[in-house]
Parts: structure tokens; sequence; C-alpha cells
């Protein structure tokens, strides 16, 4: 059985406790189990050095489940080098609980590569004028629609 | 083609297929699966669709089994390439080549008089609107067996009701229900329409249960909605060009 780390993500409101539960569920799909755990401290969610360093002490496992592959883009790019390095230079494979993708090993990534690369850039364009913005807007309407 | 003009006016259109091979390989997939779920036993897919009723699974059991069904059609079943397979010309039409398909597809069983067809919603800005909706019946639909869906126009008008009104969801739901127009779409068709479009199924007062799936396709580059691409679609496919420009940038980045 494949042991992997759990890597939640700490900036989303999503309880922890349903965070781990989606990640062991990954986790046990992928063949193993989580035996350590780790989240990402707040003032380095762009940069993932707290991963990085734990990922490179660990030498037991055999991979690493995040909660979202979107901390991966919380800095002022999307950090593939990160990835690169996870399953190029230390042979892990990494998943990600809740779009339930897996990339287990360089050609994986180059694979992916595309399809995280566009919908990535497409994100940060429109990153001003999100739907949730707009629905954000459309509820406060709403609201003062119903007290006037 | 014709059915770009209605999808233009109306924003929706009744499509036949251009191959109907991958869609009859569609309906025997599940078929071959739905038969063990069920573990009824059929000659024929059409004949077991639109018999299912005589079965007798109803409520919590059949949503159980419907959802079990759902998984091991996800697992084995490539719903969004076969049906790209089948409406490539009107889905490249509508999106362009730089495509993306939903991860999962649902399906729908809607027996004779089910007191809970699905409820009146539209499908965007929970989805993006530049998302396009592709609804295929797996059986003949004709009348209540169908869908009915406001057109650009009624949804307008209906979105002017509700924000006039909006504490009175029953009012604008028995609105919806006489403005809706029933659509019918032969096995060998589909249903294609813009996500903003208000739309849903009244109860089926036919003598048929209707099976149909429904998926969504998505420019790459285009909006997102609330859906996060990543967690809901997979990439179907690209352009000979985009190739060319992500494998530039996958140099720059990965080397
Ligand atoms: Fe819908």
């Amino acid at each position: 059985m494949k042991s992997f780390y759990a890597c939640i993500d700490a900036s989303l409101p999503a309880p922890q406790p349903l965070q781990h539960l989606a990640i062991r569920d990954r986790a046990a799909k992928a063949g193993g189990a989580i035996t350590f755990y780790g989240a990402e401290e707040i003032l380095t969610l762009g940069s993932q050095a707290f991963i990085q360093a734990k990922l490179r002490r660990y030498p037991g496992i055999q991979g690493v489940v995040f909660f979202t592959i979107n901390q991966f883009a919380y800095g002022p790019a999307f950090n593939f080098k990160l990835l690169k390095t996870i399953v190029a230079t230390l042979n892990l494979e990494a998943h990600f609980a809740r779009e339930g993708l897996a990339i287990r090993d360089a050609a994986a990534l180059d694979a992916l590569f595309p399809f995280l690369y566009a919908v990535d850039a497409a994100r940060r364009r429109d990153a001003d004028r999100s739907w949730r913005a707009l629905i954000l807007q459309a509820a406060t309407a709403r609201t003062t629609d119903t007290s006037s | 083609m014709p059915t770009d003009d209605d999808f233009l006016h109306l924003g929706y259109a009744v499509t036949p297929a251009a191959d109907l091979a991958p869609l009859t390989r569609l309906r025997h997939q599940i078929f071959h699966i739905a038969q063990e779920i069920f573990d009824a036993r059929s000659g024929n897919a059409e004949e077991f669709f639109n018999q299912f009723h005589q079965h007798g699974v109803t409520g919590a059991r059949l949503n159980d089994l419907r959802l079990r069904l759902i998984e091991r059609c996800t697992a084995e079943v490539d719903a969004g390439a076969l049906i790209f397979e089948a409406f490539g010309p009107t889905v490249r039409g509508l999106l362009g080549p730089d495509l993306l398909v939903q991860k999962t597809t649902n399906l729908v069983i809607q027996q004779p008089h089910d007191p809970d067809p699905s409820e009146l919603h539209r499908d965007a800005p929970s989805n993006s609107p530049y998302e396009v909706v592709v609804w295929v019946p797996l059986v003949d639909c004709h009348a209540t067996k169908s869908l009915y869906i406001l057109d650009r126009q009624k949804t307008a008008a209906a979105q002017e009701l509700l924000k006039a009104h909006n504490d009175d969801w029953a009012g604008f739901e028995a609105h919806c229900l006489a403005a809706g127009q029933g659509v019918d779409v032969p096995f060998g068709s589909a249903l294609f329409f813009w996500t903003g479009l208000y739309h849903g199924s009244r109860v089926n007062q036919e003598t048929e249960t209707r099976w149909s799936v429904n998926l969504r396709y998505k420019g790459l580059f285009s909006p997102n909605g609330l859906k996060d691409p990543l967690e809901y679609f997979r990439l179907l496919s690209l352009s000979p060009l985009s190739q060319h420009g992500l494998a530039f940038h996958k140099r720059q980045l990965l080397g």
C-alpha cells in the first residue's frame, strides 16, 4: 500500500474535516493511505514553501494528496515549477481530491499541461469580473429590493 | 445549417446527428449496464427504456440505482466523446475547435406520472454563459415525455417578472410552465441550448418512460462560470494552432 502526505487548502472556508475526508478517499482510490498531514502556512500560500520543504523531508512516502489543484494557483503564476519538482525530481505522485486528478510522473504533467495552463490563464484574465462577484452583486440588489 | 438560425433566435435548436453510429453505441452501452444494475433483461434497448416503468422501481430505490448507473456509466462509457462524434459539426460550429467536455454525464429517468419532474431552472450563471447544454434522449421524446424550454425572449420576459416579484416563486413557476415550449426530440437528434435559458420537465403523462442524458461543452479559453473547469470538465480537443501555442508555453514553464 502506498503512503501519502496530505496537504489541505488553508485558504478555504471548507471545514478541514471535510477536506480530510475527500483527501482520504482520493488516497484510497490511488491505492494508498495518508500517513502524514500538513497545511500551508498562510504567509507561504503563494510560494508553497512549507509543502516543498516537507516533501523533501519524508523519504518514505510515494506521493502527496492536495485538497485542490488550485493550491498551485495562489501565487502570481501557476506553480508549474513545484509540480515538476514533485513528479520529476522527488519522484512522487501528485493527487488532487476535489478535481479527482492524478499526476503520477513527468509525462502525465506534460499531457495535462495544456488544460491546466489554459484554464489558469483564462481565470487570471477574468479575475476581476468573475461570476462569483456578479452573483454577489445580484444578491445585494435583491436584499435592497426586499427592504424597500 | 438551418439550426444555426434557430440557435441564434431562440437560444436552442434540435439537431439530427451527423453520424448516428456513435449515438447507437452510446445507447447500447448504457442499456448493457442498466440491465445489470436493474437486474432486468430485454432484447431491445428502445423497448427496455420505454417500458422501464413496468419493472416497478421507484422512489429512493430508483434514485439509488440511478446513481450507481451514473457511476458505472462515468467509468465505462465515454459519453462526452461519443456525443461529440455524433454531433461534431454542431458542437464545433457553436464553440470552435478548442473544447472542454463535462467529466460526468447526467442521466435522467422520467417514468409516467412520476410526481417529481426536473425543477424549473437555468444552468447559468452557475455554469458559464459560454457553455452549451446538449440534451440527448435515448428514446423518442415528445409532449410531456420531453423537456419544456423558454426561448431567449421568453426567458428575458420571465426574468423581468421575477425581478418585479422576487418573493413569488409559485407565480413565476406557473408563468414559466405556461410559457414553456415542449420540444420534440427523436432518438438520433439532440436538443442544444444556451445555458441561460429556463427549462424543466412536466409530469410525464405519456405511457412511456423517458431516458435521457445531458452534458455540457465549453470553449477552453472562454470565461468560466462558478463551476471550476478543472473539477467539472476535461480537455476534449485542441486546434493545431492552439497545440503550437500551448507547446510554446510548456517549453517556457516545464522545459
Ligand atoms: Fe439544466
